[in-house]
């Protein structure tokens, strides 16, 4: 008993700092990629269109390979492909950030106040989640394009937003339910704290790593959205994203005429933005999930005994 | 000077089945006094309420029948009169890895009770406050501890956290529901030690409640 009580003392006074989090956090080399490369886009999306020249700009040297004057070519028009890259990576940024936000919003309202509420507020909310999750995105936003001739990005997004959010919100729903019921809730109700407090305070805090990685997997889902959506003409009219690239791309037959300049770069773009999106979203749920951490190859093959101590082994037992 | 007054207390719960619903009789006609300075503990098999009637003490849940009474008044369901009445009987929880945050620090989860019943007291006197009460359950060196998050402490120190933070009002009653079962065997007895201390400290009414286990013969009996 005596001895216990001792051990462990010492071990209190042992490592009396928190460890660093920060240097962990950089040795996960999932995330670090997934940073660089995201980082690396976000800047050229807020840097480049200040750059770069205005890219509605016609010219007559229409499909025309990378050049000194043109980095990435130009269009079938003559308009530069690197300053539409620009604008549209702002574009799909863009989107992405609002559905993001508006996710975020939407879900932590309908999920988590309405669970951490109960009664008949949790029913009603539940059955609104519900129903918003079975609106199809694409066929509405069909119906709304032929209603609206004049989308703007903030509509396009509005409405991918509003179709997507349910999901999210289930999930932290069903993580709030057994939050609510946690002894330390119940204790803090006992020392007499307000709702809103436990709600905020000693709530929402566990649902940080939860919130983070449906935010961007919300952001991924937009912009491939808007992107598909932009692809089959249904997208905002009048702006620049990858999607509407693609979609003039596609429309000027660059594919046929080999200019792969013309849609390489935003396909590209899609492709590393949603890959580094994922990338952040993985290192985001082995942090929340540890036992994730060592389920790699790599990993698995390191608790491996190496071939020397195989060697010892078979001559021990020998 | 302390009483708690238990009078025919019964919880029914609704179980729901689709359209169909019954009711579950947890608790049904239960009478007990607490006074201060005074230990009551309620034994029973698992699934025979004492929990229930540990969350019904503590306003957790509302009883069907019967009544709760304070020094002869019945217990006010909120405001003011719920305040006061958590400042007198408070709460053990039986699970100490379940019932601290794992969010917040050692020192938050001290500070808040201390800050909730005494609204006006500076910064540094809930910490002075932190660190006695953390002094009290036998946690030294307590500033050390006090920045600890739970996950950095054994079982035994998170029950003796919860102590302190059900201390931190002051309160008259400590409710104490199975304190040592989920704790290492070896551990128990300096927690009940430490309660028991405790309460001859501050003229404490505890109540707690123990399943039943029949011991191995060799073994002694302990009536917790």
């Amino acid at each position: 008993m005596t001895m216990t009580t001792e051990l462990s003392e010492q071990a209190i006074n042992q490592n009396p700092e928190e460890p660093i989090k920060v240097r962990r956090l950089a040795r996960n080399k999932k995330l670090l990629a997934g940073l660089l490369i995201g980082g690396a886009i976000l800047l050229f999306g807020l840097i480049g269109p200040f750059l770069t020249q205005d890219p509605r700009l016609v010219n007559d040297i229409g499909l025309a390979g990378p050049s000194a004057d043109h980095w990435l070519g130009t269009t079938q028009t003559g308009q530069d492909v690197l300053a539409q890259l620009a604008h549209g990576t702002r574009g799909s940024l863009l989107v992405g950030a609002i559905v993001g936000l508006l996710t975020l919003l939407l879900s932590a309202f309908f999920g988590v106040v309405g669970a951490y509420a109960g009664g008949w507020l949790d029913e009603l909310f539940s059955l609104f989640t519900n129903v918003m999750l079975v609106i199809p995105g694409l066929p509405l936003v069909i119906v709304i394009s032929s209603y609206v001739p004049d989308k703007s990005i903030w509509l396009v997004s509005v409405v991918l937003a509003i179709t997507s959010w349910a999901g999210s919100a289930r999930v932290l729903r069903g993580y709030t339910l057994s939050l609510r019921s946690r002894d330390y809730v119940l204790a803090s109700r006992v020392a007499g704290e307000r709702r809103w407090r436990i709600l905020t305070v000693e709530i929402l805090p566990n649902l940080i790593p939860l919130l983070a990685s449906q935010v961007v997997f919300a952001v991924i889902f937009a912009i491939l959205g808007e992107a598909g959506l932009s692809y089959l003409g249904l997208g905002a009219s009048g702006s620049f994203t990858w999607g509407t690239m693609l979609y003039y791309a596609q429309n000027g037959l660059a594919l046929r005429l080999g200019a792969w300049w013309w849609f390489v770069p935003p396909g590209l773009m899609l492709a590393l933005f949603g890959a580094a999106l994922s990338l952040i979203n993985f290192s985001i749920d082995e942090i929340i999930n540890p036992k994730l951490r060592h389920q790699t190859r790599a990993d698995r093959k390191s608790w491996r005994m190496s071939r020397e101590q195989l060697h010892k082994a078979k001559e021990a037992t020998l | 000077m302390t009483t708690l007054d238990v009078r025919g207390l019964g919880k029914d719960y609704r179980l729901r089945d689709g359209w169909h619903s019954s009711t579950m009789r947890a608790v049904d006609d239960v009478s007990f006094t607490l006074d201060h300075g005074r230990t009551i503990a309620l034994v029973g098999q698992s699934g025979s309420g004492k929990s229930t009637v540990a969350k019904l003490l503590l306003q957790l849940e509302r009883p069907t029948r019967g009544e709760i009474l304070l020094d002869g008044a019945p217990v006010a369901r909120r405001g003011a009169g719920l305040a006061s009445y958590r400042r007198t009987v408070q709460m053990v929880f039986q699970d100490p890895f379940a019932s601290l945050n794992p969010y917040h620090t050692i020192g938050h989860h001290l500070a808040r009770p201390i800050r909730l019943h005494h609204p006006r007291m500076s910064d540094a006197d809930v910490g002075k406050r932190v660190l006695e009460l953390l002094e009290r359950v036998r946690l030294t060196p307590a500033e050390n501890v006090a920045r600890r998050r739970p996950h950095e402490l054994s079982g035994g120190q998170r029950q003796r956290v919860a102590i302190a933070r059900a201390l931190a009002p002051e309160p008259g009653i400590l409710i104490a529901d199975e304190p040592v079962s989920m704790l290492d065997v070896s551990i128990r007895l300096g927690v009940l030690n430490l309660l028991a201390t405790l309460q001859r400290e501050e003229d404490l009414g505890v109540s707690t409640s123990r399943t039943t286990w029949r011991p191995p013969a060799t073994s002694p009996t302990r009536s917790w």
